[in-house]
């Protein structure tokens, strides 16, 4: 069992890759789009609000699996000539969009109303309060919810096989194919999302006790 | 007994539902030497993964039930067993009522991964269609409200449900 794990090991390689690339790429837009999202959800004014709230209550209603095969399936059809990966990697952005700015939105308004009426007061403008007084407290209510979202997308990143992108798990059913020995490979697949995810929620963890003795 | 469940807890919480499903379905037969339908391979599955999202839940919930209740259930003379089960239990429940709608929402998402095992359920069916008629935009423009809907009609019957047993605090 081992052997044959072993010898699978050279060919997951490039899957493992595509994993972390995809993961990596999403996370990264995800956390960018989901900040600005959020402190438009927090402090914009209603036809701002409002029609990120309706879009984000929707994809967060669909299954990820159902909007990877609707963007992957749709996206050609307003013409747009995108490859397998891009509009996959669409699909789990928007969705990781919506969930990364929920948690920002819940960090943000977790900070006291006070906070941002103190920055008002001596004149910093809305950036400068946002970066200044804003975000640095928000930060910690942010971190291990957002690295959840993170775990989320690892394991979501799962999902991109069924499209036909070679990711660990469909080069692991790949080498099932050709050996005819499944248990081993999802055992070594299993072993290697844990560690990938694992190592993420203990830092999550970390980071949840390392703020924790903040109390207001 | 903490130390096995915790385990489980971290394993399946850390592992892709996709993988689970193929290991269950694929991997489990291939190695026991019996076989069982997709559906139910399926719901064993799923029933596993959300169980240990749940015991998270619960973990939480009782946690969060102020010590104050369990020492009156003690000053009264109940038996650690009644305490569990007329003190600690009840209140764990309207506790962790908002987060396990949460769990259940989730849970609902997840059974469209059944679709990859050709279990008959909606994202397959989708998908059935598709592949039959090629009309790919009609066949999302349904498929997506219907598990929008279907998930709203969820959460809010789950919401009176949590208004209904709030605590209320004075």
């Amino acid at each position: 069992m081992i052997a044959i794990m072993l010898n699978a090991l050279p060919f997951l390689g490039h899957g493992l890759l595509v994993t972390l690339e995809v993961s990596l790429i999403v996370v990264a837009f995800a956390l960018l789009c989901g900040v600005i999202l959020g402190v438009g959800l927090s402090y914009g004014p209603p036809w701002i609000a409002w029609p990120i709230r309706l879009v984000s209550d929707f994809v967060r209603g669909v299954p990820i699996l159902v909007l990877i095969f609707a963007i992957f399936y749709m996206l050609p059809l307003t013409g747009w000539k995108v490859n397998n990966f891009w509009s996959v990697v669409v699909a789990l952005t928007v969705f990781e969009t919506m969930h990364v700015s929920e948690v920002a939105r819940g960090a943000i308004q977790s900070i006291h109303p006070g906070q941002n009426e103190a920055g008002k007061s001596i004149g910093l403008t809305f950036s400068q309060r946002m970066l200044y007084v804003i975000f640095p407290q928000a930060l910690r209510r942010f971190l291990p919810p957002w690295i959840n979202t993170v775990v989320d997308t690892v394991k979501g990143s799962a999902l991109i096989s069924l499209v036909g992108i070679v990711d660990l798990m469909l080069a692991i059913q790949q080498v099932i194919g050709r050996t005819f020995k499944p248990m081993p490979l999802y055992i070594l697949g299993c072993i290697i999302y844990f560690a990938i995810n694992y190592t993420l929620s203990q830092i999550s963890r970390r980071l949840e006790a390392r703020y924790a003795y903040v109390r207001e | 007994v903490r130390t096995v469940v915790a385990a489980y807890v971290e394993f399946i919480r850390n592992v892709p539902l996709l993988l689970l499903v193929y290991v269950v379905f694929y991997g489990i037969p291939s190695v026991g030497g019996f076989e069982y339908s997709a559906t139910t391979s399926f719901i064993a599955t799923l029933a596993v993964y959300a169980g240990a999202y749940l015991v998270e839940v619960f973990r939480a919930g009782l946690d969060a039930i102020p010590k104050g209740l369990i020492d009156a259930g003690r000053a009264v003379g109940l038996t650690p067993f009644q305490r569990v089960l007329h003190v600690q239990l009840p209140t764990m429940f309207r506790i962790v009522l908002p987060s396990l709608s949460n769990a259940f929402i989730s849970l609902f998402k997840d059974t469209s991964v059944a679709s990859v095992l050709a279990v008959p359920e909606l994202q397959f069916g989708a998908n059935w269609i598709y592949t039959n008629t090629f009309r790919i935009f009609e066949v999302y423009a349904v498929v997506v409200p219907m598990y929008v809907v279907t998930g709203y009609v969820l959460l809010f019957g789950l919401r009176q449900l949590e208004r209904r047993y709030a605590i209320r605090r004075r």
